[in-house]
């Protein structure tokens, strides 16, 4: 075997033995899809901070919210050879799953005390400010705040109770005195609405 | 796909959706390529407000995850869950196919012995042989007849005991069968009921035929709206307003 010329070499860069660091959360998890641990140390700053802070503006206990962050993040380690980057991103999948996990507790704990009786639209009002508030903070926050901001009343008080309060859309029509028919629609037509606004494709 | 279906990819993506209402879509995304497709836009449009939401997590999270990590074990590749949940319909489906065309055979076979019968012997003897014909043939009229409508479904569920129950369901038509194979003989003085499940109550859908060697048609049953689940107890003979045994089988009523 003769050397190489392909690809070309850059000068004044030191020659790496291994295989360039992959870096996007997409590469790291094919990695630890394969059990690699040192993957899954570099992945767990892409993704932890947005999952325990989604996780605690539905569980809202923070010790809970901590434990529930925690199974989301080793479920990741565990289910990660079963992630399939054509059915969305590395952070849709943790998020997706950490929002499931999140809904879980607060529903299971909702049926033990049969809270969800006293919700109010008190609650609603503090849970959308609470939000709106919190989501002003830096470029990616300003762009959903930004696009909350074009969905309609209805459809802006539905998604947001629905995601961040982990409401059912039973619960949701309840609290917001709305047709559940109507809800069911504000859900998709606002999501839709929100997924152009942010250029979501997968 | 129904409109109304295809509504709930919105409620779905943001997990609003009560459990019995989320498995139901689960069943209805794995036929439909179009919702599974909104459904991943959604799901990443709604994990965006997750980052948004996004804080600096305390580093006594990450030591927990990573002591956790390094003694947990990886689950093995899980197979696409829309080709899975295609294959095991695909599966129940030929299961139950061939046992169909297993019972049609057999059929065709007991015809066949009867038209031999039928001309070795004549007069009274080939009337009665042509009305036991007549009778399996009427046994599964109703399957044939339901077979034929173009939602019609099939599902099945194992025993705890042993055996397998099938219902072919058609909901345009309001009208389902059940056939048993292989159900251990209940108690004497006992019988199964089968039960249709739903909204947290269970409706009786008849005594099931207990053994099929006996000629019994299988049991058809109507009123599906509601139920999402089908069941069968053990119970006394002539059975229960409710029922009053843990199921032997359950499983999911087709959708």
């Amino acid at each position: 075997m003769h050397d190489s010329v392909w690809p070309p070499r850059r000068t004044g860069q030191p020659q790496r033995p291994e295989e360039p660091v992959p870096d996007t959360a997409e590469q790291l998890m094919g990695l630890v899809a394969k059990g690699d641990e040192s993957a899954f140390e570099r992945l767990y700053p892409l993704v932890a901070g947005a999952v325990l802070g989604m996780v605690r503006r539905v569980v809202r206990d923070p010790g809970q919210s901590e434990e529930v962050a925690q199974e989301v993040l080793v479920e990741l380690w565990r289910t990660a050879p079963s992630y399939n980057p054509a059915k969305g991103s590395a952070l849709t999948w943790a998020l997706t799953m950490a929002h499931r996990r999140a809904v879980d507790r607060v529903r299971s704990a909702q049926a033990a005390t049969q809270r969800e009786a006293r919700v109010g639209a008190e609650s609603v009002r503090r849970e959308f400010d609470e939000v709106a508030e919190a989501v002003a903070t830096n470029l990616e926050r300003e762009q959903v705040r930004r696009c909350l901001a074009t969905l309609t009343e209805l459809q802006r008080e539905s998604v947001v109770l629905a995601y961040y309060g982990g409401r059912t859309y039973t619960e949701v029509a309840t609290v917001l005195r709305a047709p559940l028919g109507t809800v069911k629609t504000r859900l998709r037509d606002g999501l839709i609405r929100l997924r152009d606004c942010l250029g979501v494709s997968r | 796909m129904s409109p109304d279906v295809h509504t709930l990819t919105g409620a779905y993506a943001l997990d609003a959706l009560d459990e019995l209402e989320r498995r139901r879509f689960e069943a209805h995304l794995a036929e439909c390529p179009d919702c599974t497709q909104e459904v991943d836009e959604l799901r990443a449009t709604a994990a965006k407000l997750g980052v948004a939401a996004a804080e600096t997590p305390p580093e006594r999270l990450r030591q927990r995850v990573m002591a956790q990590v390094a003694t947990t074990r990886q689950e093995p590749p899980a197979p696409d869950a829309d080709t899975a949940a295609t294959r095991r319909r695909a599966a129940r489906r030929t299961g139950w196919a061939v046992r169909l065309t297993a019972a049609a055979a057999g059929l065709a076979a007991a015809a066949a012995v009867v038209l031999g019968v039928v001309t070795v012997r004549a007069g009274a003897e080939r009337d009665a042989a042509q009305t036991q014909l007549a009778q399996l043939e009427a046994r599964y009229a109703p399957l044939a007849q339901l077979a034929s409508a173009p939602d019609a479904r099939g599902d099945s569920g194992t025993g705890a005991h042993g055996g397998t129950a099938f219902v072919l369901a058609s909901h345009s038509r309001d009208r389902a069968v059940l056939l048993v194979a292989g159900l251990p003989t209940p108690p004497a003085g006992h019988t199964y009921q089968a039960w249709l499940i739903g909204g947290g109550q269970a409706r009786s859908a008849g005594l099931v035929p207990s053994d099929p060697g006996t000629g019994a048609p299988p049991l058809e049953f109507t009123g599906l709206a509601g139920a999402s689940k089908v069941g069968l107890t053990v119970e006394p003979a002539g059975g229960s307003a409710q029922p009053t045994t843990t199921p032997v089988v359950l499983f999911d009523l087709p959708a």
